[in-house]
């Protein structure tokens, strides 16, 4: 018994010990604007010497609590209740669920995305990321002077603008490699941008992943791939496919219905929605 | 020839290489940013060190560029590379990389379900103490001069500390003494129902604040203490300022205890004042009124001449079954005022001049004991309290010229509660409810006079005992609420007064003995209708009163019937809307009852009235609130129409010297309007909140009496705006303006407007991390009469020293131009009027913090 008090106690040692500090913490407005409709989520970096995380508050909020059974239980009750109050819109959802891990010693990301019940983590070289520094165009983002980098990645062009005065090399989702802090990128579809809404310095500590046991490892493009394909026919993968086409589901807290969630989505991809990479059209 | 070419570009090429190293330890800094910068300033060629620290860059040429390392907490390193030799090691030092600190939207204001939850951090300012002192600065929360906290233009209905309700309605002390930076969070719990047995049957409009501390200030004791000293120009002499505070939030335990104490001016009765406090039923007011002479539209702190004294200690013990308070205050209060007024008359035989001078001292002593059991859960709710209530005050008070005299008054105040409610909730849908109340209260009053060389004394004993017994029922079906309330109310009053020689030109009554006393049985059916965004609740309460009055006046019985009915809307979780309107009859103020004459001061005296009156009241009002969290905007209006309809009227008579109060029949018809309107947004690109509001009033009234008829109005409206920031990290600022004006019209016949103007600003500088300046200010302009100002200027500084986190020093100067008295002189054409006020003058104090 008293064996494994230790044991527990070393392993809980050892998970504060991995645990670091960040120095910084930059709010993200995360924008998609698909045919003039933008949709927006907000994102939050929070970066120390060693690595970062990138995520969404509520995501990170949901996975944290899913650990514990009376906070579920809570979560059950207020949505059961906001739903009941017609305010299901309200009941925090994992809509925006990407997390983004840089290990700057190992020079690597770890991408953690789900959709509907596939989680996929995959890792990449950080360096993969090349940047060509445009020092000629400066721009203001929250006070701070940006000097403008150009990268293609992934299928897309981007254009971040970076704060030489704040020494680290990261930014939002993947960003990372610029000599200062991403404060935005825009890529020259329009269709995607991240940019800073506020920065604080933090001794907050880097939360872990809390759910990292839901995730496999998967290869980016197959992932991709089978994300878009989800896309065309979202409710394929629930009762093989054979949902009545009026049957009555819930959404985020809105009820609708299945050929209603089709629609949608199928208009997303009329009005040419794509991610934030394109390459695994082959 | 082409091989020459490529042999010339293939030397230009040069290799910066290198290693960056802390200096500290000498270990390899991985991810430090290295950066290549021509002549121009410009980025030429970038990398960042690996994990051993190297860094690898190729360039054609190095002439002119400088290397650049950069890294979070280290101090930045810049290196020539035209006379270098690579590979390079560049040592890094720590050093402090400081940022423009915006703070993160997300995380400002929060809003999840009901409730909104606002960040400390980023509202605070670095000169903020008091999480008060970051309260005000949020949008959406108001915080009045004496320290009552609105949410969105109404009060709050509870105030916890980490989920307990430990101070009840005296907050303040928290308010006054918590550190903004023992808070994480503030919650506002928008629609609160503090009975967890009525949520969801019984709507609430009004909303809750909870404190949500950092886990430092959790599970264990945390202080602070400030002693201060320093000297005074007026009054003068030797100044002090004091605050002890310990604060304990346990899981099972929490207690607040403080003690303050100064004599610069700063009223202590914010952290006194009970502000959920019921109004007593006993009903007992003074007759005696000899108030100390204030100083118009100035704030306290220049005004007040105090030596005060407030030590509180409040404990909140966690039951098995339920919780145990305890909350004991001690306050003394002594407070000095002058006042002279010099009225010149310009007469043709020479000008005459009269003049008053007014000083007088008043002592306060409060004991107050509070203590509850309550027991609070979804089935069952049981309250019981037990409070006590001992005032001493004495006022004493010398008047000089026309009419030379010396006032004193004793007024001691006893009083003794029990509260007992106890609601039970069966099968989800039924509800039982019994309530009993007991109140007792005495209130003596002497007061004593010396004119003339002769002796006045005047004594009044007057207590009163209160009980309210009742039972409701109420049930629940799919949101309808129906319930009825039935009970008792009784009220045994007896009053003695005896002014023994009455100055021989008065006519009237010297003796006053008498009883008012009542029953009454009463019902109220109440109704509610509570499904998703909609709340109609609507109250009939019928009462049956038997009043008797031991053959001062004739006994009376009275039925009142006063419905009022509201109706909230709230479409979505940003707006909400209510309409609510009422009428009724009302008793008169049972006081007035009383045949013989009652002395207020040395040259008024009052007369009760000799007939039992009832009057009647409408209103109506509407109000909106909006808010956006992600956007931190909040706003919310109120509109109130309100007509009441009083059948008697003070009337007013002069004999000599003396003025006598009496009452009359009259048809007294009163009608108001009122609006008002609030906008709060944070500011986010300073970290910073602004405000915007607004008032106006009506108020119209009609007096017919002895077919006199006089018509008043009076009309005011008021703007006001505020602003705070922290633009960028060595300066905050709060500025703040008032602007009113107001209007007399009687019979048609308009008096001017007249405006008042207050701006206040405070700027505040942080030059280096310990040291912080502050600079404030106030600048006030009142209109006298037409065009006629009154300016006044008030300046202070402040400087603060933070040794450590531990240790703070500061030294400030108020009222550094040292205006001593606020003098004014009005004109009419055939007089003067010349009014003189003291203020306090300036001012130093030195002080040191302590915190744990």
């Amino acid at each position: 018994m008293n064996l494994i008090i230790a044991i527990m106690m070393l392993l809980v040692a050892f998970a504060c010990s991995a645990q670091q500090k960040a120095q910084i913490k930059v709010g993200y407005d995360y924008e998609v604007n698909v045919d003039g409709q933008v949709r927006r989520a907000d994102y939050i970096l929070l970066s120390g010497q060693q690595g970062s995380i990138f995520y969404n508050p509520t995501a990170l909020w949901m996975d944290v609590i899913s650990k514990d059974d009376a906070a579920r239980q809570a979560y059950g009750a207020m949505a059961a209740k906001l739903q009941e109050a017609g305010r299901g819109d309200e009941v925090p959802n994992r809509s925006h669920s990407m997390y983004v891990v840089k290990d700057f010693g190992k020079e690597e990301r770890t991408v953690y995305d789900d959709f509907s019940d596939q989680f996929a983590v995959y890792d990449e070289p950080l360096a993969e990321m090349q940047w060509e520094v445009v020092s000629d165009s400066t721009k203001t983002v929250l006070g701070y002077e940006c000097v403008m980098a150009r990268s293609s990645y992934h299928g897309r062009n981007w254009t971040a603008w970076f704060a030489p005065e704040i020494p680290l090399s990261d930014g939002p989702w993947k960003f990372a490699g610029l000599p200062g802090l991403v404060l935005r990128a825009d890529e020259s579809q329009g269709m995607h941008s991240f940019t800073a809404n506020g920065i604080e310095t933090t001794n907050a500590e880097i939360p872990e992943m809390a759910r990292a046991d839901w995730y496999h490892k998967e290869d980016r493009i197959k992932y991709l791939q089978s994300k878009y394909k989800y896309l065309q026919d979202p409710l394929s993968d629930i009762m093989g496919g054979n949902l009545p086409a009026n049957v009555q589901i819930v959404v985020n807290g809105k009820e609708t219905t299945a050929e209603e969630v089709r629609r949608a989505s199928q208009k997303m991809l009329d009005l040419g929605y794509d991610f934030l990479e394109t390459d695994y059209h082959k | 020839m082409l091989f020459v070419a490529v042999a010339a570009i293939a030397s230009a090429q040069v290799n910066v290489t290198g290693k960056v190293i802390d200096k500290e330890n000498d270990e390899p800094l991985v991810g430090a940013s290295v950066i290549v910068k021509g002549a121009d300033g410009k980025i030429k060629k970038f990398a960042s060190s690996k994990s051993d620290g190297g860094f690898f860059m190729t360039m054609p040429s190095v002439n002119g560029c400088r290397l650049e390392v950069t890294m979070m907490s280290f101090a930045k390193q810049s290196v020539p590379l035209d006379s270098v030799d690579f590979p390079l090691t560049v040592y890094m030092e720590p050093g402090t990389t400081l940022l423009k600190e915006v703070a993160v939207k997300a995380d400002r204001i929060r809003e999840q379900g009901d409730t909104i939850t606002y960040n400390v951090g980023s509202f605070a300012q670095q000169q903020d103490r008091s999480i008060g002192d970051v309260l005000k600065r949020m949008p959406g929360i108001d915080v009045a001069n004496n320290g009552k906290i609105q949410y969105q233009g109404e009060d709050i209905n509870k105030f916890y500390i980490e989920g307990s309700d430990l101070l009840g309605g005296k907050y303040g002390i928290a308010t006054n003494g918590i550190s903004h930076d023992d808070v994480g969070a503030v919650e506002v719990m928008e629609n609160h129902q503090p009975m967890q047995v009525l949520s969801g049957i019984s709507f609430s409009d009004k909303a809750a604040i909870n404190l949500k501390l950092k886990n430092k200030a959790k599970a264990t004791w945390t202080f602070h203490g400030d002693a201060g000293g320093g000297y005074s120009w007026q009054p003068e002499g030797a100044i002090w300022d004091g605050e002890l505070f310990a604060m304990a939030v346990m899981p099972g335990f929490q207690n607040i205890t403080t003690l303050r104490t100064n004599n610069t001016g700063e009223n202590l009765s914010s952290s006194s004042t009970d502000f959920f406090a019921d109004r007593r039923q006993t009903g007992l007011s003074q007759y005696v009124g000899i108030g100390l002479p204030g100083v118009l539209s100035l704030s306290d702190k220049r005004t007040l001449f105090n030596r005060s004294l407030l030590v509180s200690t409040n404990s909140l013990w966690k039951l098995k079954n339920g919780e145990f308070k305890a909350n004991i205050d001690y306050s003394f209060n002594r407070v000095t005022a002058e006042a002279s007024n010099i009225t010149t008359y310009f007469l043709d035989e020479g000008n005459r001049i009269i003049t008053e001078n007014r000083s007088g001292t008043e002592h306060t002593h409060s004991l107050s004991g509070k203590f509850i059991y309550e027991l609070n859960q979804k089935t069952a709710f049981i309250n019981n309290t037990i409070q006590t209530n001992i005032d001493w005050n004495d006022v004493s008070f010398a008047t000089t010229g026309s009419i030379p005299n010396g006032q004193s008054a004793d007024l001691p105040d006893y009083y003794v509660s029990n509260k007992f409610k106890m609601i039970k909730r069966f099968k989800g849908k039924h509800l039982v409810t019994f309530q009993s109340l007991n109140e007792w209260e005495s209130l003596p009053q002497t007061l004593n006079l010396d004119m003339n060389g002769e002796q006045f004394r005047q004594q009044i004993s007057d207590h009163a005992f209160y009980t309210h017994e009742s039972a409701a029922y109420a049930f629940n079906i799919k949101g309808v609420t129906l319930s009825l309330e039935g009970g008792i109310k009784g009220y045994l009053r007896s009053m003695d007064s005896q002014l023994p020689n009455l100055p021989q030109e008065l006519p009237g009554l010297t003796e006053n003995v008498i009883n008012t006393n009542y029953l009454t049985v009463y019902a109220t059916p109440k109704f509610e209708y509570w499904v998703r965004r909609v709340n109609l609740s609507l109250n009939l309460p019928v009462s049956y009163a038997h009043y008797t009055f031991d053959k001062a006046i004739a006994n009376r019985d009275e039925v009142y019937f006063s419905p009022s009915l509201s109706f909230n809307w709230k479409p979505n979780n940003r707006f909400s809307g209510t309409l609510r309107g009422g009428l009724g009859r009302s008793p008169m103020n049972l006081n007035l009852i009383h045949p013989g004459l009652i002395m207020t001061n040395y040259r008024t005296l009052k007369s009760g009235v000799d007939n039992f009156y009832t009057s009647s009241s409408q209103n109506v009002s509407a109000s909106v609130s909006y808010k956006h969290t992600r956007h931190g905007l909040f706003a919310n209006g109120m509109v109130m129409h309100s007509w009441s309809h009083i059948p008697y009227t003070m009337a007013q008579q002069l004999f000599g010297d003396y003025v006598v109060y009496s009452y009359a029949d009259a048809k007294n018809d009163d009608r108001m309007l009122m609006a008002m309107g609030n906008i709060g947004k944070t500011l986010d690109f300073m970290r910073g909140s602004c405000n915007v509001n607004g008032s106006f009033s009506r108020n119209e009234s009609h007096l017919l009496s002895q077919r006199q008829l006089v018509n008043s109005v009076s009309t005011g409206w008021s703007v006001g705006g505020k602003i705070n920031g922290n633009p960028c990290r060595w300066f905050s600022f709060d500025y703040r303006i008032d602007y009113s004006d107001n209007r007399l019209s009687m019979n048609g016949i308009s008096e001017s407007w007249l405006s008042t103007m207050e701006n206040e600003i405070s700027l505040t500088f942080i030059p280096h991390r310990k040291w912080q300046w502050t600079v404030s200010g106030e600048h006030y302009r009142n209109e006298l009469n037409e065009h006629n100002y009154k300016n006044v200027v008030m300046l202070d500084t402040k400087l603060t020293f933070q040794l450590n986190k531990k240790i703070e020093f500061a030294a400030s100067l108020t009222n550094i131009l040292n205006k001593r008295s606020y003098n004014y002189t009005t004109y009419s054409q055939l007089s003067s009027f010349e009014s003189r006020r003291q203020l306090r003058g300036r001012q130093f104090l030195f002080s040191i913090t302590l915190r744990k």
